[in-house]
């Protein structure tokens, strides 16, 4: 609660364009959960009013985005009804969105697969099993999806993984690779160059076309991991045409 | 109906992308050049929505398996049907048996070929539009069959099209954006004072500008928070570099934005070739929201930039394809 009255002192919630046709409503400066929570709940309560002037709407990590129809109004015009809906409740104590399923995701950890593990976990000043149970034995939170189909940004990781991107892009990191950085972590839905640490290598694929249902992980999904090695990944891989890569679902009761 | 003989650049079909998705992380997309979907709508009385093919770089050689109705628009390019030319900004008719070739761009780098009754692609997330780099469709290959979506009989004169001036822009107009004040003053001075060239690393998804001297940064840029971006925006690399954002551009990202071009503005970055010299200004918000406007006004009278095909004797290789006699279309009724 300390948190939310400092953000709030701190001019936040706060409004401001993206481009001439966007609007972001911002929650918090910092990556936290109850401002990851608060953009959900401010989102999904602007398309339940279904403004006739917004095109579409996304959730960044800590800020809703709303792109306005600005061959009907300016952008300007709808500043005052989200003000109105940002005075209806106290946005930061919002209950994550219902129906969560947590995922069980295979990884390899490290080895050519991976290569900038051994790097980031010096930074992070970590062993390899201190490191390894980072992400096998906590729950991470999907914060967003986004960047490219289906891609999640999940957090928070501990403190120690406070590592800056890289300031030289890899080239090419694989499809459904585990990267990490500032506290976060993605799976790869395409491959792509980043400045994101490749720690980790599932053969999960965040989009695939060939399922009923293209995009499986949405906001508020909780991921975890798998430790396995390239052989047993190397298996998995050859009868995948689901793209699923050995993950498990399952239901969160709240 | 076509069939892909050869193609000499990258080419991807694309409509006028997807609204509505960008939640789930997926981009826009569409066509490069919304001016020329909306020249080739208008040149063969269909949605500007009609699938097109885009043809980036240069071209390619197409068969003509049944006889139907094209445009051809966006940058210039030589057209050929069995080695007759063809004029660009304008409507034909090809038969079946046609060897349609399109090659050499000359004023930009996105053309685009348009059929009457748009082409039968499959639809994904309620958008025809490709993108092979995140798993969406895929470039045309040869032996690709390009199939009509709907079969449309009624004859339609060909005409020509006065296109809209987007070639030789070299100013482009921006408005600020959420991240723009992350840069400090004597920053975006610089940034307004540079003149930057196209450099050849360039997409659908963006195009690359070098200039010399340093690169364009704000304070701790490895650890901005990821955020929305959207097509337009100027973003700088690690290393300060800057990225014109298209149509394809992911839907978050990390590097900061110092401002966002105008949505008019864009067609013409996308269309200028490498080694173009470009510098940007920015403007209100009010004064862009007037020229979007206007913007929208003119592609709502497009149809008064058509005309009958030129009737220069002079320059006509074949009678037929002006149909200089009656301003029939179908050769063969």
């Amino acid at each position: 609660m300390q948190k939310n009255e400092r953000y709030m002192t701190d001019n936040f919630p706060k409004m401001s364009f993206v481009g001439l046709d966007g609007i972001l409503v911002q929650f918090s400066q910092e990556i936290c959960e109850n401002g990851n929570s608060a953009a959900l709940a401010f989102r999904q309560e602007i398309e339940k009013k279904n403004h006739p002037y917004i095109i579409e709407s996304s959730n960044s990590l800590t800020a809703a985005y709303f792109r306005i129809d600005i061959k009907i109004a300016a952008a300007d015009s709808i500043l005052n009804f989200f003000d109105d809906v940002l005075k209806e409740k106290n946005w930061y104590t919002s209950q994550l969105p219902s129906n969560r399923k947590l995922f069980t995701i295979p990884c390899v950890f490290g080895t050519d697969l991976a290569p900038q593990f051994e790097k980031v976990i010096k930074l992070a000043k970590l062993s390899r099993a201190q490191a390894i149970s980072e992400f096998t034995r906590t729950k991470t939170r999907v914060m967003t999806i986004g960047f490219s189909p289906g891609q999640p940004y999940a957090g928070l990781l501990s403190e120690k993984w406070d590592v800056p991107r890289l300031a030289e892009v890899s080239k090419n990191v694989p499809k459904s690779a585990l990267v990490c950085a500032i506290r976060q972590l993605i799976i790869f839905s395409n491959s792509t160059p980043t400045g994101w640490h490749h720690i980790g290598q599932t053969a999960f694929e965040c989009f695939n076309s060939n399922r009923q249902q293209p995009i499986l992980l949405n906001p508020g999904d909780e991921i975890t991991f798998l430790e396995i090695n390239p052989s047993e990944l190397a298996q998995i891989k050859s009868n995948n045409s689901d793209g699923l890569g050995g993950v498990k679902i399952s239901e969160i009761r709240t | 109906m076509l069939e892909v003989v050869s193609i000499l650049g990258f080419s991807s079909f694309q409509d006028m992308g997807r609204n509505g998705f960008r939640s789930l992380g997926l981009s826009r997309s569409g066509a490069a050049d919304y001016y020329a979907m909306a020249e080739g709508a208008a040149l063969l009385d269909q949605s500007p929505n009609s699938t097109a093919l885009e043809l980036i770089g240069n071209g390619g050689t197409f068969n003509v398996l049944e006889d139907c109705m094209v445009a051809l628009t966006g940058a210039t390019m030589l057209a050929s049907a069995d080695q007759k030319p063809l004029a660009w900004n304008a409507s034909h008719y090809l038969y079946k048996g046609n060897m349609l070739n399109l090659t050499t761009q000359q004023n930009g780098r996105y053309s685009y070929l348009h059929l009457r009754g748009g082409f039968k692609a499959p639809k994904v997330f309620n958008s025809c539009s490709a993108q092979p780099v995140a798993g969406i469709g895929q470039y045309t290959r040869p032996k690709d069959i390009l199939a009509q979506l709907e079969n449309k009989q009624d004859p339609i004169a060909c005409q020509k099209i006065e296109p809209f001036n987007r070639f030789d822009l070299t100013t482009f107009r921006l408005v600020e954006s959420f991240q723009t004040r992350l840069f400090n003053q004597e920053t975006i001075e610089r940034f307004i004072d540079t003149e930057f060239s196209i450099d050849n690393q360039s997409s659908r998804g963006g195009v690359k500008l070098t200039h010399t001297g340093s690169g364009f940064s704000t304070s701790n840029q490895l650890k901005i928070l990821s955020d929305v971006i959207v097509p337009g925006d100027i973003q700088m690399t690690g290393s300060g570099q800057p990225f014109v954002l298209l149509a394809d551009c992911q839907t978050m990202g990390g590097y900061p934005r110092i401002g966002c071009i105008i949505p008019p503005d864009l067609p013409a970055i996308a269309q200028l070739k490498p080694n173009k010299k470009v510098k940007f200004k920015f403007i209100a918000r009010e004064e862009a929201n007037r020229i979007v406007a206007e913007d929208a006004k003119s592609l709502e009278i497009i149809k008064r930039r058509c005309s009958a095909p030129i009737r220069d004797p002079e320059k006509m290789e074949d009678l037929l394809d002006f149909n200089l006699i009656d301003g029939a279309v179908w050769a063969k009724d």
